[in-house]
């Protein structure tokens, strides 16, 4: 029997689910190898659980995702973090950071509406996750390349290289040393480090990596005249919700009394 | 063996008659940095290189490389029939593949893909007229070179004087270049100086508490060893089709800086803390390696340095060991 695959978003933009429908030519193909129960852009079809894989695009922003997600939890053997805002927070998570009753009333006047929300943030907050697909939004071929290694049975390896890996291979000039703004040597790779090679920086979409020096990072950019404020945004686009931005001030602030 | 000499008004004529046989790679402006591209004339090579940010060993052992596809039970190795002469490869350049051999054609297993490339490959080297800031070749004796090459290019004047160091490379000369008696008389000296001395000692050294402290700048980005020439490190993936029955295998670099390099079945990390990676790096080039194979890892080309976005140069952090 085919594997049971269920993709379900939260909050998010469908930029990410848009992303694998954008895998034209492997449809068919991905058609064959499993059966997709629940896609809301792909197909009207809604079977109930349980399911072998559920993918889950989207951040946990509102008290009935809670529930949700772990209902998803419960009635799947697998479940994979789909894109930056599931993986840890989005965009979105940069709200986390001002006054709830402030946003809501700059976006909906008066009439604020019952919204329950709460922080955004990455759904490994709630629940166990076994496996990501990162960025904003994800690369497709880093989608494909996930399934495939789960239809063999094999468990998927994350990409914990930096950007800078994949950079460097592409033999690129290096924006962080000529600009002093790059978050690649911060950010988990496997997007083939698509924005350096297009001549952009690095805006940290796949989110803060495990094996982090962000000190160091700051210094360097300091020494490039970068200021406080920028160097804040830059790190604040994606990793507003983890952990480590807490941190984050406290070394900026370590940084600048130290030079 | 006797010596030639090119003009330079002839080179453009020189490169077009290469053409006909082979494909032609040069240095090349990339924005500010210089790399190895596939030239289709004269006046795309860049001349005012010291040398390349990324180095020609990248064209002998690609960053990914395809080494089969293959279909149900047939396998289809990749054939490479294109033959290709590299010109301006620098000394140290040089120096650096002659280290890659040892590693890849004469240890203890051949690397089929590698050779097939070095030997579909001629080197026209071409001598520096200067050393750049990170160059620290004299330091490692990689300035001079006495095998290796097909061709050596040294500017003189309006002229190259061109040495002859291969059968193959005797075979490229042709009625532009006239024979000579002229010598190249270039000397080359570094403002980098690796102490050798401490070099010898670095093992006295392997519990200093300097790793520690200068590892606190390090990223882990691992430019340092992706564009080191002599950097062979590999994991070999394979990428099935959907359909399960096709598929191929990829060999792609990977560096000593990483954290998931040394990581084993079950997640164990030998190489935990940057500070063991970071010593590492330095310890196979001029340490292990040399203990294994008799030369340093080490060409002093200076990319390691020219790269690092911390500013980390291994060459200060020896000599000030104490
Ligand atoms: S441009 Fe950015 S991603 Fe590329 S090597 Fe430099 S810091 Fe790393
Ligand atoms: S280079 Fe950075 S911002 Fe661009 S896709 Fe990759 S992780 Fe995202
Ligand atoms: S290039 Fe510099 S910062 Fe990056 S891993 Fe090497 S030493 Fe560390
Ligand atoms: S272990 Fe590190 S320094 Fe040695 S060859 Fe591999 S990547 Fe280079
Ligand atoms: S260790 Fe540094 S100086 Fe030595 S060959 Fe590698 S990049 Fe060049």
């Amino acid at each position: 029997m085919k594997p049971r695959v269920a993709i379900f978003d939260m909050t998010s933009c469908d930029g990410c689910q848009t992303t694998i429908l954008n895998l034209e030519e492997y449809l068919v193909d991905i058609a064959n190898a499993v059966d997709i129960v629940n896609f809301r852009l792909g197909t009207e079809k809604v079977s109930p659980g349980p399911y072998d894989i559920s993918i889950v695009e989207g951040s946990i922003s509102r008290q009935e995702e809670v529930k949700k997600i772990k209902w998803i939890r419960e009635n799947s053997k697998t479940v994979i973090a789909l894109g930056a805002c599931a993986t840890h927070g989005g965009p979105q998570a940069l709200s986390n950071r001002l006054n709830k009753k402030d946003i809501h009333k700059e976006i909906y006047g008066n009439i604020v509406p019952k919204l329950n929300s709460l922080d955004a943030k990455g759904i490994d907050q709630y629940i166990k996750v076994d496996h990501y697909i990162r960025g904003c939004p994800i690369d497709k071929f880093d989608f494909l390349n996930i399934l495939k290694q789960f239809l063999i049975g094999k468990i998927p390896k994350e990409n914990t290289n930096p950007v800078c890996v994949e950079c460097r291979f592409n033999e690129n000039v290096c924006q962080f040393m000529e600009l002093g703004a790059c978050l690649g040597p911060f950010t988990y790779g496997g997007c083939g480090a698509i924005c350096p090679t297009n001549n952009l920086p690095c805006d940290g979409c796949r989110g803060a990596l495990d094996d982090l020096n962000l000190e160091a990072g700051i210094r360097i950019m300091k020494k490039k005249n970068i200021g406080d404020d920028k160097i804040k945004a830059l790190f604040r686009k994606y990793v507003p919700s983890d952990k480590r931005y807490e941190k984050f001030e406290e070394m900026l602030k370590n940084v600048n009394n130290k030079t | 063996m006797s010596g030639y000499i090119l003009k330079k008004e002839d080179f453009g004529k020189f490169i077009e008659s290469l053409k006909e046989e082979y494909e032609i790679f040069a240095p090349v402006k990339k924005k500010t940095y210089f790399v190895f591209g596939k030239v289709d004339s004269a006046e795309e090579i860049a001349f005012e290189f010291i040398n390349t940010e990324y180095s020609p060993t990248n064209l002998f052992f690609p960053k990914k490389e395809v080494l089969f596809d293959y279909n149900n039970t047939k396998i289809n190795n990749k054939k490479e029939d294109i033959t290709r002469v590299i010109f301006g490869i620098r000394p140290c350049d040089v120096h650096a593949l002659i280290i890659m051999d040892t590693l890849f054609l004469e240890a203890n297993f051949e690397d089929t893909y590698y050779r097939k490339k070095r030997e579909n490959t001629l080197l026209i080297s071409l001598k520096c007229n200067s050393a750049g800031e990170n160059c620290f070749c004299e330091s490692m004796g990689t300035d001079k070179l006495e095998r290796g090459y097909d061709l050596m290019f040294c500017e003189q004047g309006g002229s190259y004087v061109v040495d002859i160091g291969s059968q193959r490379g005797q075979k490229l000369i042709n009625e532009l270049f006239k024979s000579t008696d002229e010598e190249c008389i270039k000397e080359l000296h570094c403002n980098k100086k690796l102490d050798m001395q401490k070099v010898n000692q670095l093992e006295q050294f392997a519990e200093h508490e300097g790793w520690k402290k200068e590892s606190e700048a390090c990223l882990s980005c691992a430019a340092c060893t992706i564009t080191c020439p002599t950097c062979g490190c590999f994991d070999v993936v394979d990428v099935p089709n959907l359909n399960m029955a096709a598929g191929k295998r990829l060999r792609v670099n990977t560096s000593c800086q990483l954290k998931n390099f040394s990581e084993v079945a079950g997640g164990h990390v030998f190489r935990e803390t940057r500070d063991k990676r970071f010593k590492h790096r330095i310890y196979h080039k001029l340490v292990y390696f040399k203990k294994q194979f008799d030369t340093f890892m080490c060409v002093g080309c200076g990319r390691c340095i020219t790269n690092c976005p911390a500013g980390i140069d291994m060459v200060s952090i020896i000599n000030s060991l104490k």
